[in-house]
């Protein structure tokens, strides 16, 4: 992997786990990376009203603890796990850092399938999981099913919340309740479909969360 | 206990005319129903429909994701409350109303297999097929606070005034008349209620107490804990004040649950030798090794929140340490084995936020296992176990993941909790970690989240 080599604090909260497999992602491209080896100082990812936060500090190890303090620039995420787009703490001071911030928190959004397909690989065979999975695009009515079995789990939505859903930024049964996505299987599969969701996004070591 | 022939009639002389059932689900929470009378003979037989969201939701109210829940949940299917008549008792606080405690059992009958109480009585008997019985006696702590719980609520629970003044002495006769009243009309409403207790008495923090149950057998003793808590916030509740059984409300309201344990052979303690040395014991060498070499997994059960980590604290708070010690109450198992009459071991691990009856399943397997696998403790620890470095004794798994990590992996504990219990135990607890982060709490001080979450009803 290009990039310098992450230490994670031990027993990490999820956010310290979803950015370091975000960070993980995004040091595959090698503007990203070369970036991210040119920093030096400390920069933070807060969550909007929560205190909820991540602080990366760059150096021979590129260090991911909880918490904002001490962070020379920092930047707020909302409820879909990106970006607020108001502005970075910080920036005027250090500009180079609001970047890379910038960078880690709006990446281009990833397109649908790929999402589907990376989701069905966190669920299939974990225990009470659907056969199958039906993925269908309301806005294109473009689908893609997953598995073998008979019935599929089905999940519909148009791309913007079904990528959030299926990547873990938004809870599913959340979004079901918000009538953003229509989804038809049991009720006990919601649960297994979250923690797909779940490892989808905190990653590696996130165990069956 | 009336047979269940007779439930007519103790109704009837009694002046019942309802029944509270009582059954705790896998957070410790008590759930139920109050059931007429007429109702309550029909219940008695065959149990009440209760939805298996009892299980299904969180200490918040919103619903638990992210495990296979099992092929006993469907969508929002019905299980069952059994009521145990043994526990059906005259409610004397509240003319006219019975109470029962419940076990919980899937639609065609099988027990929940997280029910905590289902869970405790099959390991009761698998230590009966070891011709041994277990005497268990619970010591509860909480704090109790001046305000009544309307205005701890005003106040997101926060500078409350801890009954009986700020003394933060253990043993202190001189506290306040208020805090004495609320003791003395807490044990008399568990004399009422048929729980024994041995004594109460001041602890540590500005308005700490703890209650001793009386020694008993495991299943009662984690009812009486259920009936103790249920009772104290009643009572409190009466006199215009509140209690909590959370694991850490501030920084010095660190509160636990001690589990002291013997166990009987027929009339013969098997934890006593007649040297007094807990290794001359045979029986007790393998208990104190089963309890150790289960301890880290068992935590899990001990400490079901994140808040209940907090309390892990050198010196000020419970041990840190996978360790045993005669007469050492550093260590987390402490013997006491001068007497046939009081040779027990004292679990100084579980949190007073736990579910008593999973606690209490947690360390009679690690007994179990200890005893049939015929496993042999380390040496005792002599010394101080607090403040050591770190790699003198391992260290007993400081928060609810690595806890629950430590449970996953130790497949001995897991084949005697039962495989979908744990399975069903870790999602909840994976769950609770998750919600705790993304709603508010904050990992380095006690957050309004958790008082809202747990002050009230743990």
């Amino acid at each position: 992997m290009p990039g310098p080599r992450i230490e994670v604090e031990d027993d990490p909260t999820p956010l310290v786990l979803a950015l370091r497999a975000e960070l993980i992602e995004r040091l595959t491209d090698p503007a990203f990376a070369a970036l991210t080896g040119e920093l030096a100082g400390t920069a933070a990812v807060r969550v909007a009203e929560s205190p909820e936060a991540v602080r990366f500090s760059f150096g021979d190890l590129l260090t991911v603890r909880h918490g904002a303090g001490g962070a020379e620039a920092t930047a707020t995420i909302g409820g879909r796990g990106r970006w607020d787009g108001l502005a970075i703490a910080g920036e005027a001071e250090h500009p180079e850092l609001a970047r890379w911030l910038r960078a880690l928190t709006a990446p281009p959004e990833r397109p649908w399938r790929v999402a589907a397909a990376r989701f069905w690989e966190r669920l299939e065979g974990w225990p009470g999981a659907p056969s199958a999975l039906l993925v269908v695009n309301l806005e294109s009515d473009q689908r893609e099913r997953f598995g073998n079995g008979s019935r599929a789990y089905e999940i519909h939505a148009r791309p913007e919340p079904l990528v959030a859903v299926l990547e873990g930024r938004a809870p599913l049964i959340a979004a079901a309740f918000e009538r953003e996505i229509y989804i038809r299987g049991s009720f006990a599969e919601i649960s297994v479909l979250s923690g797909a969701a779940l490892r989808v996004r905190l990653g590696a070591g996130a165990g069956d969360a | 206990m009336p047979e269940r022939t007779q439930l007519g009639a103790w109704i009837s002389e009694n002046g019942i005319s309802s029944i509270r059932l009582e059954a705790t689900n896998h957070d410790g929470l008590v759930l139920g129903k109050y059931l007429s009378a007429e109702k309550f003979l029909g219940a008695a037989e065959r149990g009440v429909q209760i939805a298996d969201t009892a299980f299904g939701v969180d200490l918040s109210g919103d619903v638990a994701l992210g495990w296979d829940w099992g092929d006993w949940r469907g969508e929002v299917t019905d299980i069952t409350a059994v009521p145990d008549l043994e526990t059906l008792t005259v409610d004397p606080s509240f003319p006219g109303l019975g109470s029962v405690i419940c076990d919980f059992a899937t639609g065609d009958g099988r027990p929940v297999p997280i029910c905590g109480r289902s869970m405790l009585k099959r390991l009761i008997s698998r230590l009966a097929d070891h011709g041994l019985s277990a005497i268990v006696a619970p010591e509860i702590e909480f704090s109790a606070f001046e305000e009544p719980i309307q205005t701890a609520r005003e106040r997101n629970y926060r500078g409350l005034t801890p009954l009986g003044g700020p003394a933060r002495i253990t043993y202190l006769l001189s506290r306040s008349g208020d805090f004495n009243e609320l003791m003395s009309r807490a044990a008399e409403r568990l004399t009422e209620l048929g729980v024994e207790w041995e004594s109460w008495s001041s602890e540590t923090a500005a308005g700490q107490a703890e209650i001793n149950i009386a020694p008993t057998d495991p299943l009662s003793a984690a009812d009486h804990v259920i009936r103790t808590k249920l009772a104290l916030r009643e009572v409190a509740d009466e006199l215009g004040h509140s209690v909590t059984f959370m694991a850490l409300a501030d920084e010095h309201l660190g509160a636990s649950m001690h589990v002291n344990l013997s166990l009987l052979d027929g009339d013969r303690n098997p934890f006593f030798a007649e040297s007094g040395r807990p290794e001359d014991a045979p029986v007790l060498r393998h208990w104190i090794a089963g309890l150790l070499a289960t301890m880290p997994a068992a935590m899990s059960l001990f400490s079901p929140t994140v808040n209940s980590y907090r309390r892990l604290v050198e010196i000020a708070g419970p041990p840190t340490t996978v360790t045993w010690g005669d007469e050492n109450k550093s260590t987390a198992v402490r013997t006491v084995t001068r007497s046939p009459g009081s040779a027990r071991i004292e679990h100084r691990l579980p949190a007073v936020d736990c579910n008593p009856y999973l606690a209490l399943s947690a360390i009679l397997a690690g007994g179990l296992i200890g005893m049939e696998e015929e496993l042999e403790p380390p040496a005792p620890f002599t010394e101080m176990a607090w403040g050591l470095e770190p790699d003198a004794a391992p260290r007993i798994p400081d928060s609810i993941t690595t806890a629950a990590d430590a449970l996953e992996a130790d497949e001995r504990l897991t084949a005697l909790l039962g495989a979908e219990a744990v399975e069903y135990w870790l999602g909840s607890r994976r769950w609770e970690w998750l919600t705790f982060h993304r709603s508010g709490g904050d990992p380095d001080s006690v957050s309004d989240f958790e008082l809202a979450r747990y002050f009230e009803h743990l």
